[in-house]
């Protein structure tokens, strides 16, 4: 019995040592922990302000949040997509944050109108494709992906993920519903094979023969390039689609600052200092995508692949239309 | 009924059955909620795929890996040939290798590029593949010899306290190996291997990470697209529902065929089985077979990592690693022993009135089968709503305000482990405990022992190996954990686990090599020392 006891001294003891500090953010994030520590790390050396994380999955750290309620103890939201974001103000989890230094950094294509959340970096869905065996000329938007001469040779991963479904609801908000669905029909029709893998599998496939396009984002691609197996890659180029009509799917990783956030004064400094030139030029090395803002210096392979034309839709749109992004591939039968 | 319950070890053994319960009806209570939109599209459009995927896959791996851990159990328990000891010792090693990483292994070696693609390109000098493991097939494969040990553990120890003398009057009857191996040793490990099988099966349709890597679209799968991506809580729920309705079924064939073969009567006095030495070609053929599975399972995952590893050494930084180490230990071993303390309290209860925990027991039984996520978020509706009328109720009357006590402490991860992982801490107590005949209870009564007496004394003593075991094989399985860890960890605790799949859902393999190497030699540990108290079994017999 004496063990027992003793045991559960110790349970309680771990369990009560959670402990909180005064100058502090707690920072829910979507991207991953190696990638955000570098800056969080310099954040807190240059303030002093200790950065706790805690990494998941966006759609579960809304429902966290969401059940949290008034007690949350969450400041910052951090996300690798616009959807999400779009979704976290949807449900009424986050506050307007008014700040001059976001208002001048950030182009106001890539935040909230009301300022209830900002833009940090971008990623472009681009194309990637056999030089050997595609006219580059023959290349348009992704419209052209679904028309029948690219059958069996298109690359791209499952429809559960977050890219595909903000692509999805871009082509909804472009072309409307029906078309998009005629677009997503074809498309499926046009796989190589089911789609399995992430990203950098995709470019894979690609590279040993198995189709002749891919689509996937651009960090991806920029880091498979820049690394010391380039060579296995370099019968590969470049893409970014874009036809009269629609230009190419910009997606963005950004943060917000949540309604019942204790310490909303550190969490405005955090996102500021994100969009500061010092962080942004992180972003864009670390992981090789595209800064907010627009002075940055990029890597030199994303140099390399040249410039994108932007689409005019608002990034808000996705998060607006991703559940019926992902009925519509349900249907087309999207993997 | 309420004399029943005035037995201590019923009353607790039940409460902490309905531990379980919590998520359990938080879930199930999505059941009675009209079917809405979602779930009328999921009905049209995929339903009929996840049932026929995840079906499909747990039945093939159900199949092999009965086929895989009974004949490698039986070679090993009744043949004597060179380097039996240390075979025996191997075949349990793949159960330290986590699915998903055996999954990164396999899909990266036999993919563009990888070691056996190109070894296979090379030698019939052509462009294809010798197999795609972005398949069910893969997943099978993968499941299959990631998870065949759960049956060769338990085939073992059955085959081994098996009466030499059954086998001897088998074999005067005039019965050859195959005949006896048929019609003596399986009926007789029958409820061990449907035990270790149930397991198998249970594992396998709670899987989240080896489906979600290869893009299968299994019932887990689909539940998390549900909530997560559609964010339709309740079709998640009724799809869990019905996840939950099939591991029931499970369980219950499971318990039903056990039930049929009636506890088999421990032979203790009886002479241990004297095996049979092979040479030659026979002996060699044994080792082959035995050594595929290790192979397969353990040898060439582990290599693969650890070349990995070299190539990635450099990202890792030595303080923050043992940090991560720490933390993972710790938090394993805390909940290990906490699933076998409830666990030993429960089966005792079931030992000492049946008929009445037992409905109990079986629902308890059921956690191990709710996928980690849908565990994680049926804990944290109750936790947190627990949270917030905790806080009002201390700042209404003390003035003070205790903020998210339990949901943001490790509280609310022990007790997703406990519902997770009293399944199994429950299977390893009773299969240990059914071999202590009733008479020996009874007899202590007789003596006039109290049941805590009994319970140290008699049933914890003579099984002290079984619980180790227990303990073990949840410990193991704590490290490997993901979905549940994710989602209900405090600030800044991460766990070997989740860096390593955080790395490789980020497509960074070499990098998540360490982490899950660490994992691999860890749960190689306790491994060892399960070795070590059968050999130590053995030799006492």
């Amino acid at each position: 019995m004496k063990y027992i006891n003793s045991f559960f001294l110790i349970l309680s003891f771990m369990i009560i040592s959670f402990e909180t500090f005064s100058d502090e953010i707690n920072l829910y994030s979507a991207r991953k922990e190696h990638l955000i520590k570098p800056l969080t790390d310099l954040f807190t050396k240059d303030t002093g302000i200790k950065v706790n994380i805690i990494t998941a999955k966006a759609a579960q750290l809304h429902q966290r949040i969401l059940r949290e309620g008034e007690n949350s103890q969450a400041d910052v939201l951090l996300t690798s997509d616009a959807g999400n974001l779009w979704r976290a103000h949807n449900d009424k989890l986050l506050q307007s944050v008014s700040s001059d230094i976001l208002d001048s950094k950030i182009d106001s294509k890539y935040k909230d109108p009301d300022n209830y959340w900002f833009g940090l970096s971008l990623r472009a869905r681009i194309l990637v494709y056999a030089a050997e065996r595609v006219d580059k000329n023959k290349l348009l938007g992704y419209k052209s992906l679904a028309n029948p001469e690219f059958k069996g040779r298109v690359l791209i991963r499952s429809s559960s993920n977050i890219y595909n479904q903000s692509l999805i609801a871009h082509m909804i908000s472009k072309y409307g519903l029906v078309e998009a669905e005629k677009w997503a029909m074809g498309l499926v029709k046009n796989f190589a094979r089911d789609p399995a893998g992430g990203d950098r599998d995709q470019v894979k496939a690609l590279a040993a023969g198995e189709g002749d396009i891919a689509i996937v984002n651009s960090y991806y691609v920029a880091n498979m390039m820049d690394t010391d197996k380039k060579n296995l890659f370099d019968k590969l180029r470049i893409y970014f689609p874009n036809d009269d009509f629609m230009g190419t799917h910009l997606n963005i990783s950004g943060a917000a600052v949540l309604k019942n956030a204790p310490n909303v004064n550190n969490a405005i400094k955090f996102i500021e200092f994100l969009a500061s030139d010092e962080a942004q030029y992180i972003y864009a090395n670390i992981n090789y995508e595209y800064p907010v803002v627009k002075e940055i210096k990029i890597p030199y392979i994303l140099q390399e692949f040249g410039s994108y034309i932007e689409d005019n839709i608002l990034t808000n749109e996705y998060g607006k239309l991703s559940s019926e992004a992902i009925k519509l591939a349900d249907r087309v039968g999207w993997k | 009924m309420f004399r029943s319950l005035q037995n201590g070890w019923v009353l607790f053994a039940i409460l902490f059955s309905l531990i379980v319960i919590v998520p359990i009806a938080t879930v199930g209570s999505f059941v009675f909620i009209n079917e809405g939109d979602t779930w009328l599209h999921l009905k049209e459009t995929v339903l009929l795929n996840y049932i026929t995927n995840s079906l499909v896959i747990a039945l093939c791996v159900f199949i092999f890996s009965v086929i895989i851990g009974t004949m490698t159990a039986w070679i090993i328990s009744i043949f004597n040939f060179p380097c039996c000891k240390y075979i025996d010792w191997f075949l349990i090693l793949p159960l330290a290798i986590p699915s998903y990483a055996l999954c990164y292994v396999y899909s990266e070696t036999f993919g563009f590029n990888g070691f056996f693609s190109q070894m296979f390109q090379w030698l019939t000098n052509s462009n294809s593949y010798l197999v795609n493991f972005y398949s069910i097939e893969g997943a099978i494969f993968i499941f299959t010899f990631s998870l065949y040990p759960y049956v060769y553990i338990l085939a073992r120890q059955s085959f081994i306290s098996q009466s030499a003398s059954y086998i001897e009057i088998s074999k005067i009857s005039g019965h050859n190996l195959v005949k006896i191996f048929f019609k003596n040793s399986i009926p007789y490990a029958r409820p061990a291997i449907i035990g270790g099988a149930t397991l198998v099966i249970m594992e396998t349709l709670a899987d989240y990470g080896v489906a979600d890597y290869l893009g299968i679209d299994t019932f887990t799968k689909g539940i998390y697209r549900t909530w997560f991506n559609l964010g339709d809580i309740n079709s998640a729920g009724k799809l869990s529902s019905i996840l939950l309705l099939t591991v029931f079924f499970v369980i219950f064939i499971e318990r039903t065929s056990r039930r049929k073969a009636k506890y088999n009567k421990n032979i203790r006095n009886d002479r241990p089985l004297i095996k049979r030495n092979l040479s030659g070609f026979n002996a060699y053929l044994a080792i082959t077979l035995c050594l595929i599975p290790v192979f397969l399972g353990f040898l060439i995952p582990l290599i693969t990592l650890i070349s990995w590893c070299f190539k990635s050494i450099s990202y890792w930084d030595l303080y923050s690693f043992i940090k991560i180490i720490f933390s993972s230990f710790s938090i394993a071993f805390i909940a290990a022993i906490l699933c076998m303390a409830c666990a030993i309290i429960i089966v005792y209860g079931l030992r000492v009135n049946y008929k009445f925990v037992s409905p109990f027991a079986r629902i308890a039984s059921m956690g191990y089968s709710i996928p980690g996520a849908v565990a994680a978020i049926g804990i944290l509706i109750p936790i947190i709503w627990m949270d917030n009328n905790l806080n009002i109720f201390f700042s209404k009357y003390f003035n003070y305000s205790t903020g998210l006590l339990l949901s943001g402490s490790l509280a609310a991860l022990l007790f997703a482990y406990l519902i997770r992982f009293l399944a199994l801490s429950i299977q390893s107590v009773e299969n240990a405990f059914i071999r202590v005949p009733n008479s020996l209870d009874n007899a202590a009564k007789v003596l006039g022992a109290t049941n805590k007496k009994i319970l140290k004394n008699i049933l914890i003593k003579l099984n002290i190996n079984g619980i180790c075991l227990g303990i073990l094989v949840v410990f193991v399985d704590i490290l490997k954990e993901l979905p549940a860890t994710i989602i209900l960890r405090p600030y800044d605790f991460s766990t070997l686990a989740i860096k390593a799949h955080e790395l490789a859902m980020d497509e960074r393999l070499y990098e998540a090599s360490l982490p899950l190497i660490t994992i691999i030699f860890v749960c190689l540990c306790p491994l060892f020392v399960i070795n070590k108290i059968t050999t130590k079994y053995k030799r006492e017999n």
